[in-house]
């Protein structure tokens, strides 16, 4: 028999332990963002890498600049690369722990509004045809159509629920189709294309790849992941009551239609702003709220900022991987998430007794 | 709290499921719904508790019309158990569920009054023990109890239970009744429960309503209402009624007969 204060005690304690793993995570993320700028081609070394962003961000401290060499390399190149990694797998990450538990679904990643079909397309449509929903050329054509249609499938999605009552089934069933009919005209442009060399760049961006990061990216996108990060987090306690089912959460004064419509605004603005510049990342959405579950527990409040964070740790590795594997040349991320994500998703999925998910 | 149900009815698309249901219960009272699957029981709890909108028909507490409340301020006076507990996907720990019905009363940081609740109650249904292991992994009857611990959670005054014994062996069925027959008893909850069970309906109910195609076919006290003309019309079965040395019916049922087509539905009784 246990004493009310010895439960309060427990409580605290695993709070305590959940605070302590988010801070770890996040001290693993920093440590290997340093590392990985240390590492490739020209490398400069490890401590080299630290006193180039030491000097740029601590001014005051007036370390001695490196050379203009390694500066351009860890700073233009590896740092901006970096960061967006982190941004762009937290976001992802955030969106499908989210996800999940709206939709009460273990399958569910942040691309099942049709999201990464539609952006596709939106990308081809720039690539191959130059038409863009602004006028302009070159690269922001493509971000500027990935995006927007990105969020037009989740407001196709949206619109088709809506007529038999927004329920996590119609949603899921309408991404879907919106998904295919996506993904047919994205095949219909690929094959009625005139260049080959136009076709290669659609199937390119559909891998996913970090080699377009600049400063610009990182700065347009990390806010945006921020931001949606956190409101999907302040959403945690609606979330959570919800994945409990949703009579229970009618009763308790949650109501699950406007939740699902919140967080599935959130979570395709954030996906749609990543993978508009950084192309198609599969598997980094599905499997971090997983591995979370595991570490943290299902509490969202503690679930979605433990996803982000592992997340953008296994987004940064990968891209490390894929950048120094077959050096060099690049392996585009997408494929390196899921070479490494697969072994390693099964192996915790086998080698734990606890169930994930029922 | 005081509850008034006033002709309340309800239709899946075109599927009348309930019609025109009236009913009161007082503080600290305890009713059973009963009547055969389909009758309405659980669409009459989910109509009361707002889950659904009933299409007219007002349910009155403390003579406020419970639909023109703030849904926060309704899930503190009501709670609900739901039929169907093994509806989570994903593992929560006992003690995150029975939190989660402190819900209507936390904005995002948990209080120490909150986690006082969340243990006081689950003492109160003996499942302290369990507050760190996987709602998933718990037998039915720890299950239910746990979910009856999060509706409690709630501080509720209006505990409506969607057949709270269907899952449990007969030691768990009497462990649950009585324990929420004590609650009633000392916190003044009024309790509104559908079950299957006449026996045990007869035994922890001060009231008794029963349902019949969505509609009241009889209402009352339990030893009033069930009797062999009530089981027979509502159920079509044919059964035997005992009285017990406590008064209460007892029910034996002896063998089903075909429902004769047109029962007449008598006059709604009102319960008072």
């Amino acid at each position: 028999m246990k004493s009310t204060i010895e439960l309060k005690e427990i409580y605290k304690r695993s709070r305590r332990m959940k605070i302590l793993t988010l801070l770890s995570i996040f001290s693993a993320i920093i440590v290997m963002m340093i590392v990985s700028v240390s590492l490739g081609a020209g490398s400069p070394r490890f401590i080299e890498a630290v006193q180039v962003i030491s000097s740029k961000l601590l001014r005051f401290l007036n370390i001695p600049p490196a050379d203009k060499i390694t500066e351009t390399i860890v700073w233009n190149l590896r740092l901006p690369r970096v960061l967006l990694a982190v941004a762009a797998g937290a976001g992802l990450a955030a969106s499908g722990a989210t996800l999940q538990g709206v939709l009460r679904n273990p399958l569910v990643s942040s691309y099942i509004l049709g999201i990464s079909a539609a952006a596709g397309f939106g990308a081809a449509l720039a690539t191959v045809f130059g038409i863009g929903v602004i006028a302009g050329y070159g690269k922001y054509l493509l971000i500027t159509n990935a995006f927007v249609f990105g969020m037009l499938a989740m407001a196709m999605v949206y619109g088709i629920a809506r007529l038999r009552g927004i329920t996590p089934e119609t949603v899921i069933l309408a991404g879907v189709a919106v998904g295919y009919l996506f993904s047919a005209m994205l095949s219909l442009i690929q094959y009625l294309a005139p260049e080959h060399q136009a076709v290669r760049a659609i199937v390119f961006w559909l891998m996913g790849g970090l080699h377009v990061a600049t400063w610009d990216a990182v700065i347009i996108v990390s806010p945006i992941v921020v931001l949606t990060a956190l409101l999907m987090i302040q959403q945690s306690w609606n979330i959570n009551v919800v994945s409990m089912g949703e009579d229970v959460a009618v009763s308790l004064g949650v109501n699950p239609k406007r939740l699902l419509v919140i967080t599935m605004v959130l979570s395709s603005l954030s996906t749609a702003s990543i993978i508009a510049f950084t192309g198609v990342i599969g598997f980094i959405c599905l499997i971090s709220p997983h591995i979370s579950r595991m570490i943290i527990g299902t509490d969202h409040r503690y679930l979605i900022p433990c996803s982000a964070l592992i997340g953008g740790f296994l987004l940064l590795c990968s891209d490390t991987v894929g950048r120094l594997i077959l050096m060099p040349a690049e392996v585009p991320v997408g494929i390196i998430t899921s070479l490494l994500g697969v072994p390693f998703f099964l192996y915790i999925l086998l080698s734990k007794k606890r169930r994930l998910w029922h | 709290m005081k509850l008034v149900v006033r002709g309340i009815s309800f239709s899946y698309k075109s599927v009348p499921a309930l019609e025109n249901v009236n009913f009161e219960l007082n503080p600290g009272e305890i009713l059973s719904l009963l009547g055969p699957n389909g009758s309405g029981k659980s669409t009459l709890l989910k109509c009361i508790d707002g889950i659904l909108r009933p299409h007219c028909g007002v349910v009155y507490i403390n003579g406020a019309a419970a639909s023109a409340m703030k849904a926060k301020d309704l899930s503190k006076v009501m709670g609900y158990v739901p039929q169907n507990i093994g509806s989570s996907v994903f593992p929560f720990t006992v003690f995150d569920v029975v939190l989660a019905g402190r819900k209507p009363y936390i904005g995002w940081n948990i209080s120490d009054k909150d986690i006082e609740v969340v243990a006081e109650t689950l003492k109160l249904l003996g499942i302290e023990n369990m507050a760190s292991r996987h709602f998933n992994e718990l037998s039915g009857g720890e299950q239910q109890k746990v979910i009856i611990a999060r509706a409690l959670a709630q501080q509720p005054k209006i505990l409506l239970l969607d057949e709270p014994t269907s899952n449990l062996d007969i030691k768990h069925q009497l462990e649950v009744l009585d324990l929420i027959r004590n609650l009633s008893r000392s916190m003044g909850i009024s309790v509104i429960m559908a079950m299957h069970d006449l026996n045990l309906a007869s035994r922890y109910s001060d009231k008794v309503v029963m349902l019949k195609s969505g509609r009241i076919f009889a209402a009352g006290a339990p030893e009033v209402v069930i009797n062999e003309e009530n089981i027979m019309a509502v159920y079509g079965v044919k059964a035997r009624v005992y009285k017990l040395s406590s008064g209460k019916p007892h029910v034996v049922p002896i063998e089903s007969t075909p429902i004769s087509g047109d029962v007449s539905v008598k006059e709604t009784p009102i319960l008072s």
